[in-house]
């Protein structure tokens, strides 16, 4: 939770100047095992603040770190089976992964530099291509529609006219088996960049519908465009939700939790199986015994925002333009946590019912003549083994509750824009672009940030 | 005897310790491969410059100007970048040009972003220096072909293994006809495998 402190005053101010400086004067709150986590949340803070070359570098060395950590540690994996997952190097979900890409490739192309932030979406499309093999099980996608979406438009503006084409029939699919919901927008350009380039079986097979009359996009090729994406609010948390019940040997496992308003949840599952040594040393290992067991597992903590929109207005446009929603940072992390939910109770589980085994051995091998010792002793190892057991919440802290996109077709030229950060109260803060130079065919980006 | 191997080992494991946690460094020939983490380095930019200025300095493209009796003048163009890894591709394209105008063969002239600066100095000189000192303006050297290219990657990988193939392509273009006179490649292959455990 401190470093939830240390940016929660700044990011509610969308002060990320002060953000980035509170963490680089703290940077031990971090700690070694946390290291992507400083890079990735400084370089998002950076590219909030429209300071993209910082932004890219610190998020490229954020993703040199993950893969780095594709070498796993064989000690620090044993030791984390016994203490906790927190002591493991911080890996990220697949979503932050993403994240972290898109928001480099979004920096090059606010920098005009399409080449680089090409180079992002082979990058990311590489990891994809990883993590489908590796869950060939999952039934949802990672989220990562807005990312094709984006591709899309950044191969288009580059005249690869068929890559365009893939991104964008990616980017539905992305969306259709993923947990966000596909924004209206994303749909007309799918469709509006599939007809372009002659691929009406693929039109025919996403579902999509024809342009409607009042559509902002149209068909034909070379059309300059502002792409306006903005972030609103603040991203989740995580914390620790904690289930205790009884674990049966060869058995199961039966965990219950009470929710604040007092009502109680019961989760029963096969129990992981301890190792074959734990079984057939000692008698209190044997199947059929039970343990009370207390885990703890991550949960979701949203926050409300103030922030529910982006709003676009400029001399060059009859009405103000709105921004849809193309990524729900809570969804994905709730997503998240759901495809692990197994993985991370069996994990949990597993060690908490070795730390439980291991602490009875202990005190059955500790018993000395004095009631008061043994007493003592007891209530120790008890104390200790409570005490390691906490669950994984570490998040990049950064992120927005909401990533939202506006696409507007423009005739080339001169033009000036203000974006307004709408709220259910009116504006909550706006910010204007004036000199926007628009050239043929160009496909301009321009970022805002409201974390509020 | 005991007390001995005791003040050794406290004497012996401070110093294996600071000795494991010092930062190395070792100077190493700029021409030596050292490969690291499998990416894209300097010794593949040193590879394809290699091989770029020795078969473009081969071809027939030159004996059209050597009968004329001119030296061509070429402009360094657009090298796309289309791989998947961020790659500074001036570290090959300055070791050609380097090469190509020390050969004598060729001339050079500035590129697109360079010629911006140039034009603004001789516009300051223009406003500011003496008439004899001021660059006149418009007198510039027009190119006679251009140097563009690609770098193009395919990935192949499957767990910890995976194969990277590095494709470089450079053309001279005809400015006046369009026409191209030169293409030169160069292919790198690496097999990179990351260990997936450690101790």
């Amino acid at each position: 939770m401190q470093r939830l402190e240390l940016l929660s005053t700044a990011l509610s101010q969308d002060d990320y100047r002060t953000a980035i400086s509170s963490i680089q004067k703290n940077k031990k709150l971090y700690s070694a095992t946390n290291r992507y986590l400083f890079y990735m949340d400084i370089g998002l803070l950076f590219h909030y603040a429209g300071i993209y070359d910082s932004s890219i570098a610190y998020l490229l060395k954020a993703s040199d770190i993950y893969d780095a950590l594709y070498t796993r540690s064989v000690s620090n994996e044993a030791a984390s089976l016994l203490i906790n997952d927190n002591i493991r190097p911080y890996r990220s979900h697949p979503f932050e992964v993403i994240l972290l890409h898109q928001t480099a490739q979004l920096g090059y192309l606010a920098q005009g530099n399409i080449e680089d932030a090409l180079v992002e979406a082979r990058r990311t499309q590489l990891l994809l291509d990883t993590w489908s093999k590796k869950e060939a099980a999952r039934k949802t996608s990672m989220g990562e529609g807005l990312f094709h979406c984006i591709t899309s438009a950044a191969y288009s503006a580059n005249n690869d006219e068929d890559d365009a084409a893939i991104a964008a029939y990616k980017a539905i699919k992305a969306y259709r088996q993923g947990p966000i919901n596909l924004p209206p927008l994303v749909s007309e350009c799918a469709y509006a960049t599939l007809a372009r380039n002659n691929r009406q079986s693929d039109i025919e097979e996403l579902g999509l519908s024809a342009l409607s009359e009042r559509s902002s996009m149209r068909k034909d090729s070379g059309q300059s465009e502002l792409i306006v994406i903005g972030y609103a609010g603040r991203g989740p948390v995580l914390r620790e939700r904690v289930w205790w019940g009884t674990y049966v040997v060869d058995g199961m496992l039966i965990l219950h939790h009470t929710e604040a308003d007092g009502t109680m949840e019961t989760m029963t599952m096969p129990a992981p199986p301890l190792t074959d040594d734990e079984k057939n040393n000692g008698r209190k290992t044997k199947s059929g015994t039970t343990l009370h067991i207390k885990v703890s597992v991550p949960e979701v903590q949203s926050y409300p925002a103030e922030t529910k929109s982006f709003v676009i207005r400029s001399p060059s446009l009859t009405r103000p333009v709105q921004t849809e929603v193309a990524d729900d940072i809570d969804v994905l992390a709730n997503d998240a946590l759901e495809q692990a939910r197994t993985v991370t109770f069996a994990r949990t589980v597993t060690r908490v019912v070795l730390r439980t085994i291991a602490a009875q051995k202990a005190k059955a091998e500790m018993q000395t003549a004095s009631p008061l010792a043994n007493l003592i002793f007891s209530l120790t190892t008890d104390i200790a083994a409570d005490q390691l057991e906490h669950a994984d919440t570490r998040i990049c802290l950064a992120l927005p509750k909401t990533i939202q996109i506006a696409r507007i077709s423009l005739r080339p030229g001169a033009h000036s824009f203000e974006i307004a950060a709408q709220g259910d109260q009116g504006i909550l803060g706006a910010k204007t672009f004036a000199d926007v130079n628009l050239l043929p065919g160009q496909k301009k980006f321009l970022l805002i940030s409201s974390l509020r | 005897m005991k007390q001995l191997v005791r003040y050794t080992c406290m004497l012996a494991l401070p110093a294996l310790l600071a000795a494991g946690c010092t930062t190395k460094v070792a100077r190493v020939q700029s021409d030596s491969t050292i490969d690291l983490s499998g990416r894209w380095n300097d010794a593949d930019s040193r590879l394809v410059a290699e091989a770029m200025i020795s078969d473009c300095l081969n071809q027939r493209w030159l004996y059209k100007y050597d009968q004329m009796n001119k030296r061509p003048t070429v402009i360094i163009g657009k090298i796309n970048n289309n791989s998947h890894e961020h790659i500074n591709v001036e570290t090959f394209s300055k070791d050609i040009e380097r090469a190509l105008l020390n050969s004598s063969k060729v001339d050079f002239l500035a590129s697109k972003s360079e010629r911006s600066q140039i034009r603004e100095e001789k516009a300051d000189q223009a406003e500011n220096a003496t008439e004899e000192t001021a660059k006149p303006e418009h007198a510039e050297t027009g190119a006679d072909l251009m140097l563009i290219g690609t770098l193009n990657t395919i990935v192949d990988q499957e767990g910890n293994k995976s194969v990277v193939f590095y494709q470089t392509n450079m053309e001279l273009v005809e400015l006046q006809t369009n026409k191209k006179v030169w293409i030169g490649e160069k292919k790198i292959k690496k097999f990179v495998e990351r260990a997936q455990a450690t101790y």
